[in-house]
């Protein structure tokens, strides 16, 4: 039956070709869609391995002119911190840069162990686990025992240990990147400390990256660039006033400043909320694409069932029921499908073999693909179902005589 | 001939009325997709008020430094523009204004949101505001660091009800202002006159940012005319080389160049910050690039029901190519044909465009975004429409022409 | 008028050669009207078709109005059936989308012409035939003599000198058929037009001046 199908296909195959380009088209786009709905699916149901409720954000701008890359002086952080830790309603405060759900994002990367990694990372504290409510998988955070240290201390996420050492047992490991490039200054020499569970610094639309921090304690030592970021937990429930007034001791304390609060949590939803505008966008123009390629399938195997009565008439005059031809058209477009989706599979199965996107799970791929070849198969037979019963109501008699 | 194939095209459509309603559904709701994204792409680079005088203001965005190592692009500093950008040959004002930043207000023990440019006087003319209520700033506060605030009609009602709002007291990020003027809001788009409250660039806490080559301004240089863009351009570019970095060790060159929004936003795109040509047709070339992507999918299913139409219609090829008809000629016919149904798909997608523009306006995604059609917007969706539908006729004209005649007479046609 | 020399016509698929027609000689005079006749499938119709620049000989040439068919181009042989030839088919083959009047204006569609000209001469053609009355009706509102009468004015209205008619009356009732027939000949007789027409009928191919035999691709008897 098969052999007898592909034949037919074959010998309709202009026709059968642009049926094909429409399907392996459609294929992709639908696993473009379907894809992006299962990662930001997938990547929701994770932990973000911080709390950011009652974590307010609180940017530190100094007096413009001095030199971009050159951060606040240390002296002027520990003035800071201390003065927000003077108010009982604040839990604890600690610098980070960049906080959760801020747009920047640092970038690092190199051989570690003999393995390519790259990271982001942000430079952090001592105090930050306290805030956050950081999950320490191993070893211990950044603390006084790190002052003067000869590697400088880095504390990496669980996925990073496991991508470049194969377990999370690497307190104590050396991290160094290697020197690529002869020519290159010598890299610094770092020490991982202790691992946390997978730092999720973007929110729950952020895809499987590792993530690193290194210390930034204001005063342990000289650091070029301090961060800018003060993150102070509060006692659930406060409110604006204390934003208010927490912003007024600042700026006492540093006139020339500029401060600004956002709590994260409000943070996260505009960050969210932005996040997802694309993927909205893609799912509804990809449902309207689906919608016409359906409409547009049944119309057009419609006019194929018309114009190819006297095949139709002919079997129903050799002995096919009503039912066999329902299922002849039906086995047709299968067929078709399956070409196009081979094809199509074969394509976006390059995706994640030649690496071109990185941060997909093989999970989520393959879970993706399932999806799309299972929807390709339900638009294109649903479409075909009415032209098919269309077919098996003709009547052998009539069949034979239209034309 | 025209008028004949016009009435044919027309009387088919109205005939295979399955055919046609799906085929519109498709041809409609891929050109409502283009046109709502080429309206949005016109409400940012295209002429709008208050940008009065959009064909004839250049735009310094940013500043590129680079050395051996090193390379730091950013908006360009305020003195950078005050010292270098100013009488320029061919230019007839210069205007200065701070990219837009986040600010908040404790105002009335309420916390408010809002956006906050930081410009100069000139910013006021070179973009005329309509005024609800008030005046802008002038030199006279900008020089003396004066503590006022030009505010939208939105900020108004939020901080002040729906009364008049000049001489009040505004507290942004700390500090009190004087509201002098009140515009109406300006949608978050336009990125060059966009914000929410406008304060004098002098009236922040300190007063370093004068100095500084890169930093958070962007200068509006307002031409005599379009002609004048080149000799500006390299003028610009000839004082950029001869700035003195003798302060940034690690940098060598600076490089900016005046443009328009739209080159710019392709300068940024391909980060050729050190291309001394201005190239927006890359941007564009972009652009057509993905609406042609997205009308891949669209085009391969109306080629595929085109097919289907023409095809039914066999012996009918057959008769015209026996009485004499050229292929050209059904080409042009069938092409035609296509080219009226997607022409009515326009039409019905110009009527849809409005409501989808205005549910956009209305969801708030955009900031005071007031998307609607224009001429611009409606030529580009019916010139879509007839692309389209060349795009998706011509290979089924072209195949279908080329049937051979006693086949087609028999309409036994593959 | 017409000349057929050495033709042959040979359909080939992927495996197999069919010799549809081989060896015609045919010489039709101005003003001749000329039966062919034979069983189904013997190559009468794509006679009608070599004739009619429809297809190609595989051998052979094709003389049309004195002049040798040079060259198949689309072009070239499109204009010369414009010019000289009228077709009238079986199935009528109007086009059920359009007026009468502008199924009878198609041959002049692709001249240069005005629209009112086109008009004017469709208008005559269907005078001609008797349905000047039905200039605005839809081909499926006409009975089946008067689509095929539609399909007669369509092929004069461009007054080709050659009429090319297979099976016109093979769909029509005798009486229906004896009205069609009397057009044709009276396109003959009265204005001179070459008629060729392929029939299966003997009492129509009687009408003719005379009558050729087709039989498994060759020219049998005259």
């Amino acid at each position: 039956m098969i052999l007898h199908l592909l034949r037919l296909v074959w010998h309709r195959k202009r026709q059968s070709a642009l049926l094909l380009a429409e399907l392996f088209a459609s294929f992709l786009v639908l696993f473009a869609v379907v894809l992006g709905g299962v990662v930001a699916a997938d990547n929701w149901r994770r932990p973000l391995g911080f709390e950011f409720e009652d974590v307010w954000f609180v940017g530190v701008r100094p007096s413009s002119g001095e030199r971009r890359d050159e951060g606040l002086g240390s002296r002027d952080l520990l003035a800071l911190r201390d003065a927000a830790r003077e108010f009982a309603e604040v839990r604890a405060a600690a610098y980070v840069d960049p906080a959760p759900f801020q747009l920047s994002q640092w970038m690092d990367g190199g051989r570690i162990a003999g393995r390519r990694v790259t990271w982001r990372m942000a430079r952090a504290d001592d105090g930050l686990p306290a805030v956050l409510d950081l999950k320490l998988v191993a070893g211990r955070w950044f603390s006084r025992e790190d002052d003067g240290a000869g590697a400088k201390p880095m504390v990496v996420s669980e996925s990073f240990a496991r991508h470049v050492f194969g377990t999370t047992d690497v307190v104590g490991r050396d991290a160094t990147a290697e020197q690529e490039r002869e020519d290159a200054a010598p890299p610094e020499k770092r020490r991982i400390v202790g691992v946390i569970a997978d730092f999720r610094q973007d929110g729950e639309l952020m895809g499987p990256q590792h993530y690193a921090f290194q210390r930034a304690e204001p005063g342990s030592g000289e650091l070029r660039r301090l961060p800018r970021v003060l993150l102070v937990r509060v006692a659930p429930g406060s409110g604006v006033a204390l934003e208010e007034r927490l912003l007024r001791r600042l700026e006492r304390e540093r006139p020339g400043y500029t401060f600004q609060i956002e709590p994260l949590a409000q943070m996260r939803s505009s960050r969210n909320a932005t996040g997802l505008i694309p993927l909205a966008t893609g799912g509804v123009v990809g449902v309207f694409l689906m919608l016409m390629v359906a409409l547009g399938l049944s119309g057009v195997l419609w006019q194929n069932v018309t114009q190819r009565t006297r095949e139709i008439g002919l079997r129903r005059a050799h002995g096919a029921a009503a039912a066999d031809v329902f299922r002849q058209v039906l086995a047709e477009v299968a067929l078709l499908v399956t070409i196009a989706v081979a094809a199509g599979a074969a394509l976006v199965v390059q995706v994640p073999l030649m690496d071109l996107v990185s941060g997909i799970r093989p999970g989520v791929f393959a879970t993706s693909l399932a999806l799309a070849v299972l929807g390709l198969y339900g638009l294109a037979l649903a479409s075909a179902a009415y032209p098919a019963r269309l077919a098996a109501s003709l009547e052998p008699a009539d069949a034979l005589r239209y034309e | 001939m025209l008028r004949s194939h016009l009435r044919l095209a027309l009387a088919v459509l109205k005939r295979r009325k399955v055919f046609t309603a799906i085929s519109l559904f498709g041809i409609a709701l891929t050109l409502l997709v283009l046109i709502v994204a080429g309206a949005l792409l016109d409400n940012v680079f295209g002429a709008f008020p208050p940008e009065v005088h959009h064909d004839r203001t250049l735009l310094v965005f940013n500043v590129r430094m680079s050395g051996k190592d090193a390379q730091s692009t950013s908006p360009a500093g305020f003195g950078l523009l005050d010292r270098y950008a100013r009488d320029l040959p061919g230019v007839e004002r210069l205007a200065i204004t701070s990219t837009m930043r986040e600010a908040f207000s404790y105002q009335g023990g309420r916390k408010q949101r809002l956006f906050l440019k930081r410009t100069d006087a000139e910013f006021w003319r070179v973009l005329q505001f309509p005024f609800v209520e008030g005046a802008p700033f002038a030199e006279a506060e900008v020089d003396s660091g004066a503590r006022v605030a030009v505010i939208n009609r939105t900020m108004r009602r939020t901080f002040f009800g729906d009364g008049p709002a000049l001489g009040r007291d505004l507290e942004v990020d700390g500090l009190t202002y004087r509201v002098m003027g009140v515009v109406e809001d300006v949608p978050m788009l336009r990125a060059v006159p966009f914000a929410d409250v406008w304060v004098p660039h002098s009236s922040g806490r300190d007063q370093a940012y004068r100095s500084e080559l890169q930093g958070e301004f962007w200068g509006l240089l307002l031409a005599r005319s379009a002609g004048d863009f080149p000799g500006i351009q390299s003028e610009f570019r000839s004082r950029m080389q001869r700035i003195d970095l003798s302060a940034y060790p690690e940098f060598e060159r600076l490089n900016a160049t005046p443009e328009t929004l739209l080159a710019s936003t392709s300068r940024m795109m391909f980060d050729a910050h050190d291309d001394p040509e201005s190239r927006p047709d890359r941007l564009l070339g972009v652009f057509g690039l993905l609406a042609l992507l997205f009308l891949a999918l669209p085009t391969i299913n109306l080629v595929n029901l085109s097919i289907s139409r023409i095809l039914e219609r066999a012996s009918e090829i057959g008769v015209r190519k026996a009485f004499g008809a050229p292929a050209t000629s059904l080409v042009g016919q069938f092409v035609l044909e296509n080219v009226v149904l997607t022409l009515l798909g326009g039409v019905l997608a110009l009527l849809a465009a409005p409501l989808v523009l205005a549910a956009i306006n209305q969801s708030g995604v955009l900031p005071y975004a007031q998307l609607a059609l224009n001429l611009r917007t409606f030529a580009l969706g019916l010139g879509l429409a007839v692309f389209f539908g060349v795009l998706s006729g011509a290979y089924p004209a072209w195949r279908l022409a080329r049937l051979h005649p006693v086949v087609a007479l028999k309409g036994a046609a593959r | 008028m017409i000349r057929l020399a050495g033709v042959e016509k040979v359909y080939r698929t992927d495996r197999i050669e069919t010799v549809a027609l081989s060896q015609i000689d045919l010489e039709v005079a101005a003003g001749d009207f000329v039966a062919v006749m034979g069983p189904s499938g013997c190559g009468k119709s794509t006679l009608l078709n070599l004739i009619g620049l429809l297809d190609a000989p595989t051998r052979g040439s094709v003389e049309l109005a004195g002049k040798p068919v040079a060259s198949y181009r689309d072009r070239d042989v499109s204009r010369l059936r414009n010019e000289t030839i009228g077709f009238v088919f079986q199935t009528f083959h109007l086009i059920p989308d359009l007026r009468v009047l502008d199924n009878v204006e198609l041959p002049l569609l692709y001249r240069k012409m005005s629209a009112a000209e086109r008009r004017a001469r469709a208008t005559r053609a269907l005078e001609r035939v008797g349905l000047a009355s039905r200039l605005q009706h839809f081909p499926t509102q006409l009975s089946g003599g008067q689509q095929q009468r539609v399909a007669i004015a369509r092929a004069i209205a461009g007054e080709p000198r050659i009429l090319l008619a297979d099976e016109p009356t093979g769909n029509l009732d005798s009486q229906m058929g004896d009205e069609v027939m009397g057009l044709i000949e009276d396109l003959n007789r009265k204005d001179g037009v070459t008629v060729v027409m392929v029939t299966h009928d003997p009492r129509q191919a009687e009408k003719a001046h005379r009558t050729i035999r087709i039989f498994d691709g060759r020219q049998v008897a005259c």
